[in-house]
């Protein structure tokens, strides 16, 4: 029969065997569970292959042949022999010429930094106001109670999203002209032949135009968190500030990393519908209005040359590319979650 | 049993055979069809496909058949894309350069030996009128529209009524030689008109807006240079006719006189301030009375044009006298290099520029269903029963095909045949006079950019940012000194010199 020592000793074995089997369990739970072995079905992996294949047959045709083009940035075009077969710069009858001489047609202009320095600094406003705007404008129509409201509020905010900027381009001139513009009248300001206007009204013209199409993106990411977690703030007795600024703000950080990683991609790039349309492409207003892709289509309008262009979206391409790699790393860095690859 | 095996091998072979050749024809057209560019300015005609079927028809025993390519006339500058494509045949190059496309090896080198097979129409048209534009090897890459006559100048279009109006009609009849002070003198009587003024209100100008991003081409017809852009340099004939020396357009005394004028028209509202801003076009201006005159060069035709647009008397008077700077490259057909068939091609362009009805289709349709005429044996038209210029179906009036000679005439609102006839004699006499008094020694001298065309791109930008402003008098003096400081830094003196070498190896030569 045992005694009380040993029940006591087995009692407390036992206790430490279940807090053994706890730990372990604690531990399994913690580790990796080991991948429990599928049985390979060649019908679910087709059909997950064949729903995928429309989308991977448009990156194919649309993003990875055409990579090949970027050849013609180097070569002198025939097009008898078509841009492909078209022969390089720097070989062969063309060794003359520099490898790069395409390129020269940008890098030669004196006005070089201009076009930098406006096509940068416009694109790091629009990305900061990209975002700071629609974020905003998204968190108080998420707040909207009314449906009817919420709709009407939706559509005149994504309504300037649709019209082109040839149009609104017209709806500029008619506000702003030199002669019968209303704030032209109002102000007596002459905005087609001062520059230092310009910059403020095409941030404002982009941002009105884009906000409507940012803030639905927003809006879908809000529409996400789960509505629990306000109610427990609201009963902790957080306000509407602390509420966004610990749930709704959090929640939507990793959008707003992707989208502003995705912006600087495009930061060599702008919007010729924009620059070029709006401004009625009015010489006094260049030194604030031309962006690379305006001079390049200013400087190219009379030659047909295709090459020059091209070795231009290289170069936009190239910096987008670096600038991509180098923010995402940076973000890899400090969040790996929040990185996009 | 042998004979139905063999004859079930022959029908197979036979159905295979016939469905590989109906594939082959699937998607392509035949090697003597030819695609055509068919400008068109606004719209394309509704009975744009009635006339190509009658054209086709009218062609039939020639061997080919037309497929016209509609291109719109912005999208001119576009070719480069739509000539890889390999969808255009023959492609027409109006207003934009034929040299360019050349060195793309996007149009074809021609030869005498296929001109004179495929092409003896516009063989015999070369003899005596420079048909084939050559580049700077002379290699022959573009036939020329034959035009009527071939000088022009710079000319001031107003209404006949608005003369008369202002007391004016009998000091300023058609075709009267002025200056810029009789321009001042009309701009000012324009503006003060009360009768003008109680039919239209306050809101005209004597003067339509110029809209041309370079500023140049009303420019160039006021002071009189040679070239179609300034960006290269030009030789001022307006000042000595025999002038071979290339100089920058925009510091000739000519364009700083004509600047001094367009200031002094701003200052005293006699042209809009929104001149370098809007979109509207002079000619709409014009015709919708905002505008009661505006600069054009003096081409035989445009006068007569004018009036049937506005149907109202348009007076022409001549600001500087019609000189002859030749340049047929500025509309000229070539063979598209991707074409299947280059002989098939040059057939179609030399139906066009020699068959007189395939050209007067092409510009006003069918006979009777769209034109009627008015006198035939000098080509006088008028539009169909219950048409008018606004309700015809059909009507291109692009004068970019054939030899120009044979296209008919609309006759001139409120005119008659013979006095239109009169009137165009007098312009082809004028021009021809121009020709035989006041040619350029470069007429054939083609300059090869290839070398300069980062400089050139360089100043196109330079003249994009400033010309507008400075030729429609808003830019200041020191505005005016800072665009020659920029044309200079983009690298025009450099230009310049490489087309004064060319220039002067080529007279050396040809001269």
């Amino acid at each position: 029969m045992p005694s009380i020592e040993d029940a006591t000793v087995s009692e407390s074995t036992s206790e430490t065997q279940a807090a053994e089997q706890t730990a372990v369990e604690v531990k399994k739970r913690s580790q990796p569970q080991k991948k429990r072995k599928r049985k390979f079905s060649w019908k679910k992996t087709l059909i997950i292959y064949a729903i995928m294949l429309p989308g991977l047959i448009y990156l194919v045709i649309n993003n990875i042949i055409p990579m090949y083009g970027i050849t013609i940035a180097f070569r002198k075009p025939d097009l008898k022999l078509g841009y492909l077969n078209s022969p390089f710069y720097g070989f062969g009858e063309l060794s003359e010429y520099s490898f790069f001489y395409n390129f020269e047609l940008l890098f030669s202009s004196n006005q070089i930094w201009t076009l930098i320095r406006n096509t940068v600094l416009y694109n790091v406003v629009f990305s900061i106001l990209g975002i700071v705007i629609p974020v905003t404008v998204a968190i108080f129509f998420n707040v909207v109670a009314s449906k009817v409201s919420k709709k009407v509020f939706q559509t005149a905010i994504l309504l300037p999203n649709i019209i082109s900027w040839v149009i609104v381009s017209y709806l500029v001139y008619a506000f702003l002209g030199p002669q019968s513009g209303v704030f032209t009248k109002m102000t007596g300001a002459d905005y087609y032949h001062t520059p230092a206007y310009w910059p403020f009204i095409l941030t404002f013209l982009n941002v009105w135009k884009g906000v409507g199409f940012g803030m639905v993106v927003y809006v879908a990411s809000l529409v996400g968190i789960d509505p629990a977690l306000y109610e427990a703030a609201k009963l902790d007795g957080a306000n509407f500030w602390q509420r966004t600024l610990h749930i709704t703000l959090p929640s939507l950080k990793k959008m707003i990393i992707t989208l502003s990683i995705l912006n600087v991609s495009k930061i060599m790039a702008s919007d010729f519908g924009l620059f070029y349309q709006v401004t009625q492409n009015v010489g006094t207003l260049y030194e604030v209005t031309q962006t690379l892709d305006v001079y390049i289509y200013n400087a190219l309008k009379v030659t047909p040359n295709i090459a020059a262009s091209s070795a231009v979206s290289v170069f936009q391409s190239l910096v987008g590319l670096i600038l991509v790699v180098t923010a995402n790393f940076i973000v890899k860095k400090v969040d790996k979650e929040d990185a996009i690859f | 049993m042998k004979a139905s095996r063999t004859f079930v091998v022959c029908a197979l072979a036979g159905v295979m055979a016939f469905g590989t050749s109906m594939l082959a024809g699937c998607g392509g057209k035949g090697t003597n069809t030819v695609s055509i560019t068919y400008l068109y300015a606004t719209a394309l005609p509704k009975d744009f496909q009635k006339v190509e079927d009658a054209i086709n028809e009218h062609i039939k025993d020639s061997g080919i058949q037309i497929e016209f390519y509609p291109t719109s006339l912005t999208a001119v500058n576009q070719y480069s894309t739509t000539l890889q494509s390999g969808d255009m045949d023959v492609i027409c190059m109006a207003w934009t350069s034929p040299y360019e496309l050349a060195e793309l090896h996007a149009i074809e080198t021609l030869t005498e030996e296929q001109l004179q097979e495929y092409a003896p129409g516009v063989v015999e048209l070369n003899e005596d009128y420079p048909m084939y534009v050559r580049n700077a090897r002379g290699e022959i890459i573009s036939i020329a529209t034959r035009e009527e006559a071939v000088a022009s100048g710079g000319s001031l279009m107003i209404r006949k009524a608005d003369l008369e109006k202002c007391g004016l009609a009998e000091t300023y009849p058609d075709q009267t030689e002025i200056d810029y002070d009789d321009l001042r003198t009309i701009f000012a009587a324009l503006k003060n008109n009360e009768t003008i003024k109680s039919e239209v209100g306050t809101n005209y100008y004597p003067l339509a807006s110029i809209r041309d991003d370079s500023g140049f081409f009303i420019a160039r017809d006021l002071c009189g240079v040679q070239d179609v852009t300034a960006s290269s340099g030009v030789l001022n004939l307006q000042a000595d006719p025999a002038t071979t020396t290339v100089v920058n357009y925009y510091e000739t005394q000519e364009y700083k006189n004509f600047v001094a004028f367009m200031k002094e028209c701003q200052e005293k509202g006699w042209l809009s301030p929104e001149a370098d801003t809007t979109n509207e076009l002079s000619t709409d201006m014009f015709k919708t009375g905002k505008a009661r005159s505006m600069f054009q060069d003096c081409q035989q035709g445009l006068r007569n044009a004018q009036t049937n647009a506005l149907k109202e008397e348009v007076v022409q008077l001549q600001i500087i006298k019609p000189y002859y700077a030749f340049d047929n490259s500025q509309i000229s057909w070539g063979v598209c290099s991707l074409a299947d068939n280059v002989g098939a091609c040059l057939k179609a362009i030399d139906l066009m520029m020699t068959d007189k009805e395939v050209i007067n289709m092409l510009y006003w349709g069918l006979e009777g269903e769209h034109y009627k005429f008015v006198n035939e044996e000098n080509g006088f038209i008028d539009y169909a029963d219950g048409l008018d210029i606004n309700t015809t179906p059909y009507r291109n009036g692009i004068g970019v095909y054939g030899d120009k000679r044979m296209v008919y005439s609309y006759v001139t609102e409120g005119s008659s045949w013979e006095a239109d006839l009169a009137t165009k004699n007098a312009d082809i006499a004028a021009a021809d006079k121009a020709f035989a008094e006041r040619c350029s020694k470069a007429n054939g001298f083609v300059y090869d950019s290839s070398k300069m065309t980062a400089k050139l791109a360089n100043i196109t930008n330079v003249v994009s940012k400033y010309a507008k402003t400075i030729a429609t008098g808003k830019g200041s003096t020191a505005y005016y000194d800072e665009f020659i400081r920029e044309l200079k830094n983009a690298g025009i003196g450099d230009v310049i010199a490489d087309k004064q070498a060319q220039l002067n190896a080529w007279l050396a030569n040809n001269g």
